[in-house]
């Protein structure tokens, strides 16, 4: 196949070949920080969604996404820039920069969902009526999650540069994930001694069916996915086969796909009981096959080669 | 005036006389080319050739770097439409490194302002030049704006012992590049990715 013809340059190679040159320079803090702030934003707006009744779990459930955004999302970012304290430079342009909103909408959710947190407390231990101002603060920490879910997604196929990513599944990809995440930790928080009882049956049956219905989605856009790319341009062809035979099947095959959707789709079919063990066993598989997806995304890109291999024999054009 | 280059693919003969005239204009730290040329080896023997590709920033006029910069560090120069950095604005989060398609963009690590001997210090070279650069941003080719403003050619088009590279004004019809764009049926490097560059290929 041609895009064997042209050679995978490692990253220390010298600069001066031609190849496929892998992207390195999002690697694990990159990784990290999205991690963190899909899975967060997702948990929290999800939250946003439990019933009436759930208003000790939702509160929890926002809490604990919240502060995964506000935490290690923040911190993995600001650990990754060269200019740390430059960081409020990042605000500066709106209008073209993907990254400036995902800026504003992560700033957002802090602090709107911070306000939220601390109106809904009142709703939820309390059991006061919500406030219009309270309303209004989760509707717009809501949309900021959303934002945040999404963002990541959408800077990456804004990159014209690397195949794999120019993809407008990614986006998609990524905000299902996110909600496959918070919906799955919703459940495994809901299951704390403390929390217990905030579902009813009926509200457990139908919150597992959407977790198994998002388990399902995702299978099929990563089907999809892997498959059109090896349609696609040589570069992303050649992305698609790192992924899944040369270089990372290992983490494709066993991370992404037996633990991150074969078993957690699998599991509590099998097990038949909710349990605190089977929710944790589901949430762990989850966060690994979530993180392993998003370490492929970022680290099978390949930008295309700078020279055209020519796909012609030489031979003819040599004298007899 | 408008930046532009064309470079003749059949005069290149791959001697490097760029890199090392770039690298010795803006003391560029080990393992930084603005500029290289790329070489390939197709065929298969005896029937085989070598063929390279000059390389440099493009200075497109869709420039995704520029679009992607949170901070507003990436920008076109408005004169002569070469796409610089602002170092003092310029945060290193490296979104225009992995937004350019043809991997113009170099990130200064910390620690790659040591020298090339660091256990001895910066030589006097060093000490002249490495002041314009900042630790934790991203660096490219700056177009010799400074030479280019006080009317001289690029760096690396005077060092062309071929004359392969040639430098000009796109926006004047009757410059020499712009006749070599016409005559010679130029391409413009990936152009299906849309950044619309100012360097140009003949062959």
């Amino acid at each position: 196949m041609l895009h064997k013809d042209v050679k995978y340059l490692e990253a220390n190679d010298p600069t001066f070949e031609v190849g496929y040159n892998p992207q390195t320079e999002w690697k694990w803090l990159i990784t990290l920080a999205f991690f963190c702030g899909e899975l967060g934003a997702g948990l929290f707006l999800v939250s946003l969604f439990v019933p009436g009744a759930g208003a000790k779990l939702s509160f929890f459930a926002g809490l604990l996404g919240w502060a995964i955004v506000s935490g290690p999302k923040n911190l993995f970012h600001f650990i990754y820039l060269g200019k740390p304290w430059r960081f409020w430079r990042g605000l500066s342009r709106p209008g073209t920069s993907w990254i400036t909103r995902g800026f504003f909408a992560t700033f957002s959710l802090c602090g709107f969902g911070f306000l939220h947190l601390v109106l809904f407390y009142d709703v939820a231990f309390n059991g006061a009526a919500p406030t219009a101002l309270g309303q209004l603060m989760m509707i717009v920490a809501g949309i900021a999650a959303f934002v945040v879910m999404i963002y990541d997604g959408i800077v990456m196929t804004y990159s014209p540069s690397i195949p794999l990513w120019n993809n407008s599944l990614i986006p998609v990809l990524r905000t299902s994930y996110a909600l496959m995440g918070g919906v799955t930790l919703t459940l495994f928080v809901s299951m704390f001694p403390q929390l217990a009882g905030q579902f009813t049956e009926e509200q457990l049956t139908i919150w597992s069916q959407v977790e198994r219905g998002l388990v399902v989605a995702n299978m099929l856009m990563i089907v999809v996915y892997v498959m059109t790319l090896t349609y696609q341009v040589t570069a992303a062809k050649e992305s698609a086969f790192l992924i899944i035979r040369d270089k990372y099947p290992a983490i494709f095959w066993f991370g992404v796909v037996a633990i991150g959707l074969i078993a957690i789709f699998l599991l509590p079919i099998l097990v038949q009981t909710e349990s605190l063990g089977l929710l944790l066993a589901v949430a762990v598989f989850e966060l690994i096959g979530d993180f392993c997806i998003l370490f492929l995304l970022l680290r099978a890109g390949v930008y295309s080669p700078l020279m055209p291999r020519p796909n012609i024999d030489v031979a003819l054009f040599s004298k007899a | 005036m408008i930046w532009g280059m064309v470079i003749d693919l059949k005069l290149c003969i791959g001697c490097q006389a760029c890199s090392l005239a770039c690298k010795t204009e803006y003391g560029l730290p080990r393992g930084m080319y603005w500029t290289k040329t790329l070489i390939d080896e197709v065929g298969v023997f005896p029937n085989v050739t070598r063929v390279y590709l000059p390389q440099l920033c493009n200075h497109c006029e869709e420039a995704p770097c520029e679009k992607t910069c949170p901070t507003g560090a990436s920008y076109t120069d408005e004169a002569t439409g070469v796409v610089l950095v602002d170092y003092t604005k310029c945060m290193g989060c490296r979104a225009c490194y992995v937004a350019c398609p043809y991997q113009n963009r170099h990130y200064m690590k910390r620690g790659a302002l040591k020298g090339y001997y660091p256990e001895k210090g910066l030589t006097p070279f060093e000490a002249q030049s490495y002041p314009h650069f900042t630790e934790g941003t991203v660096t490219k080719c700056v177009g010799c704006i400074e030479r280019v403003m006080g009317g001289l050619d690029t760096a690396c088009a005077t060092a062309c012992p071929t004359y392969a590279r040639k430098f000009g004004d796109l926006s004047d019809p009757n410059s020499e590049i712009r006749q070599l764009i016409r005559s010679r049926n130029a391409i413009q490097p990936m152009a299906e990715k849309g950044t619309e560059p100012k360097v140009y290929y003949i062959s």
